[in-house]
């Protein structure tokens, strides 16, 4: 229940006191998220479906958080994965399109650090309006969902994923369904991101 | 025996047939969790790749798609559902129609996906597996269940399994049973199981403590009776019964173990006896689907035999066997021909005899005016047949006799009311002179 969603949340909090697992970086007037190569977000029971032919369903999040981990700035993608049972690699589709009804992206062929790699370089949040001089941490949050019920997208019908269903989705906590990978950066300022 | 049981089964076959043509039991119009015909959502045809399938494997050709269900089967409309799958481009919208329709005729489980690469390049193979959610009932009408007899009053109880893992269970269950042996016996039961080899084997380990109920009938014919034939009454009974059951085939499995009973016998003074056993069984079920129909084919033989070895006090060997087949419309009954024999040799306590009169055998006769001591030997033969709607007609014949006493074959009838769980029968024994109805109801969970 609510409980299993604190715990991963609990257990990510755990892994930021032994060390960072997550690096901001500036791309433009955006602000993405590097990770390292310990963190893995396609691993356990949404693998498992992964490998018995099935979509997983992952929502990802990066915030801006002040020292009283207040969030100032978010940003957030859905994607779908799916494994390939001849290929043995992953496939990803991306959900949101902002901006755009027709922006859906999706890549093939992929392992797994680098189809977890591809989804974490497209989520970015615009950190306008900021103060660059006050002390942040990024917070990287990734949520799996059970096997996607839904697989079939018509792009002609159904509007993209918005930014507020994301919102949304993050403001509660994981249900009892959902698996969570929680990490956080070292405390930065924007001022001295290059 | 078998020949004077076996004609008058022929005959009510022949007279069900023309009494279920005569009220059109082909008219009866399907229920609404059996679509007479594939939901709109499994077209016949479908385009090559669907686009807009998130899921790579989408891409890939459907070589075979399997039910695995344990003895459980789906209804040959979703047969037909999944049949249609082979040979087209996997969609897992089609896929999630059919899990639906399976979730609809097994309410407490869930259904498992399984997609796998296909023996020939760009295939794959589906499996769509049952698997129990939280609390199973063991068995069905045999475990958990609740019957009302007019001439026996109640019987109701059951064994449910509660899944610690996904390969253990712990199993509670209590009961008060007086349909099925010749006391009325209460008490609870425990213990537990373990699956092996995948989900082909099964090691479980059941205790049952017992306490048993005389009816008046029974302590008269004891009285009339040569105690070193028919030993005495009990109070109490301590069962455990650990036993291993392996699935050699999909439609074949075995069983082996060991019983041991030890109950408190009230005559010529209290004391406690042993009665332990090995036990053996073999279970047959295999279905044979046609367009439309299944046809059903059960069969089943379990030995109990005494062992010196083991510390018994008693020196017995017991065979039943049992054929039973069944003629379906998707999940529906339409005929039911159900024959089963049995055999005791030796100087058997009193549960291990055989009874006929209760809720399954003639329907219509007491227990107790057939033979209040049970017998050593027995044959039984029964057909239904559904008439109209969820209404059957019933008949049985059989018999239960020892070596001392002759066979003598009884017959009774019945309506039936059959629907899901709930079952209400009124039955008749065909005898002269005064009949008397006994009125059955049942309820299985």
């Amino acid at each position: 229940m609510r409980e299993r969603g604190a715990l991963a949340i609990l257990l990510g909090w755990a892994v930021l006191l032994l060390g960072a697992e997550v690096k901001p970086r500036l791309a433009g007037d955006l602000l993405r998220a590097n990770v390292a190569p310990t963190f893995h977000f396609v691993t356990g029971r949404p693998l498992e479906n992964l490998k018995s032919g099935s979509t997983v369903t992952y929502d990802v999040q990066i915030a801006l958080v002040n020292d009283q981990r207040v969030m100032e700035a978010r940003g957030a993608e859905r994607f779908v994965f799916s494994y390939d049972l001849w290929e043995e690699r992953f496939s990803v589709a991306q959900l949101t399109a902002r901006g755009s009804r027709s922006a859906r992206t999706t890549v093939t062929n992929l392992t797994a650090g680098a189809a977890e790699q591809w989804c974490i370089d497209r989520v970015g949040l615009s950190f306008a309006g900021l103060d660059r001089s006050r002390s942040y941490r990024l917070r990287l949050e990734v949520r799996a969902d059970g096997p996607r019920r839904r697989e079939r997208v018509d792009p002609a019908t159904e509007p993209p994923v918005s930014l507020a269903t994301l919102i949304d989705l993050f403001s509660r906590p994981a249900t009892d369904r959902q698996r969570a990978w929680v990490t956080e950066s070292d405390p930065f300022r924007l001022d001295n991101l290059k | 025996m078998v020949r004077s049981i076996l004609m008058p089964l022929w005959t009510a076959f022949a007279l069900m047939l023309s009494a279920a043509a005569a009220v059109g039991w082909a008219q009866d119009p399907a229920p609404p969790s059996a679509p007479a015909s594939a939901p709109a959502s499994a077209p016949a045809s479908t385009p090559a790749s669907a686009p807009g399938e998130l899921n790579v494997n989408s891409r890939y050709t459907v070589e075979a798609i399997e039910f695995v269900g344990g003895k459980k089967q789906v209804r040959s409309e979703v047969k037909q559902m999944m049949d249609r799958e082979v040979g087209q481009k996997l969609s897992q919208e089609r896929l999630d129609s059919i899990v639906r329709e399976i979730k609809k005729e097994f309410k407490s489980y869930r259904v498992t996906q399984k997609v796998t690469k296909g023996s020939k390049p760009e295939t794959v193979k589906v499996t769509l597996e049952l698997e129990r959610r939280g609390v199973e009932i063991l068995g069905t009408s045999e475990d958990f269940k609740f019957v009302y007899s007019s001439r026996n009053n109640f019987s109701f109880g059951g064994t449910a399994a509660l899944d610690i893992t996904k390969r253990f269970d712990v199993l509670v269950g209590a009961f008060t049973d007086n349909d099925l042996s010749v006391d009325r016996a209460s008490g609870i039961r425990g213990g537990f199981q373990f699956k092996l080899f995948g989900d082909h084997g099964r090691v479980r380990f059941v205790a049952e403590s017992l306490r048993s109920q005389w009816n008046g009938a029974v302590l008269t014919a004891l009285a009339g009776n040569n105690p070193e034939q028919v030993p005495g009454i009990y109070r109490e009974r301590q069962t455990f019964a650990p036993e291993l059951t392996v699935q050699l085939m999909p439609s074949l499995s075995v069983t082996g173990g060991v019983q041991f009973n030890r109950f408190q016998t009230q005559f010529p003074q209290a004391r406690f006896e042993a009665a332990h056993l090995a036990t053996g069984a073999v279970h047959f079920a295999q279905e044979f689907s046609g367009s439309g129909w299944n046809h059903f084919l059960e069969s089943n033989y379990r030995v109990r035999t005494a062992v010196a070895g083991l510390g018994s006090d008693f020196d017995y060997t017991g065979h039943t066997g049992g054929l039973r087949y069944s003629w379906k419309d998707g999940s529906r009954e339409l005929l039911i021909v159900d024959f089963r024999a049995g055999a005791l040799n030796g100087r058997a306590p009193l549960f291990e005899r055989f009874v006929l009169g209760n809720s399954q055998t003639l329907r219509g006769w007491n227990r107790f005016d057939l033979a209040p001591l049970g017998g050593t030997r027995m044959a039984h033969g029964t057909m239904e047949a559904r008439v109209r709607g969820h209404w059957r007609l019933i008949y049985d014949t059989g018999s239960v006799w020892s070596d001392a006493t002759p066979a003598q074959v009884r017959h009774s009838a019945g309506v039936g009311y059959i629907k899901e769980g709930l079952t209400a029968v009124i039955a008749f024994p065909l005898r002269d002179g005064n009949i008397t109805p006994i009125v059955l109801l049942g309820y299985t969970f």
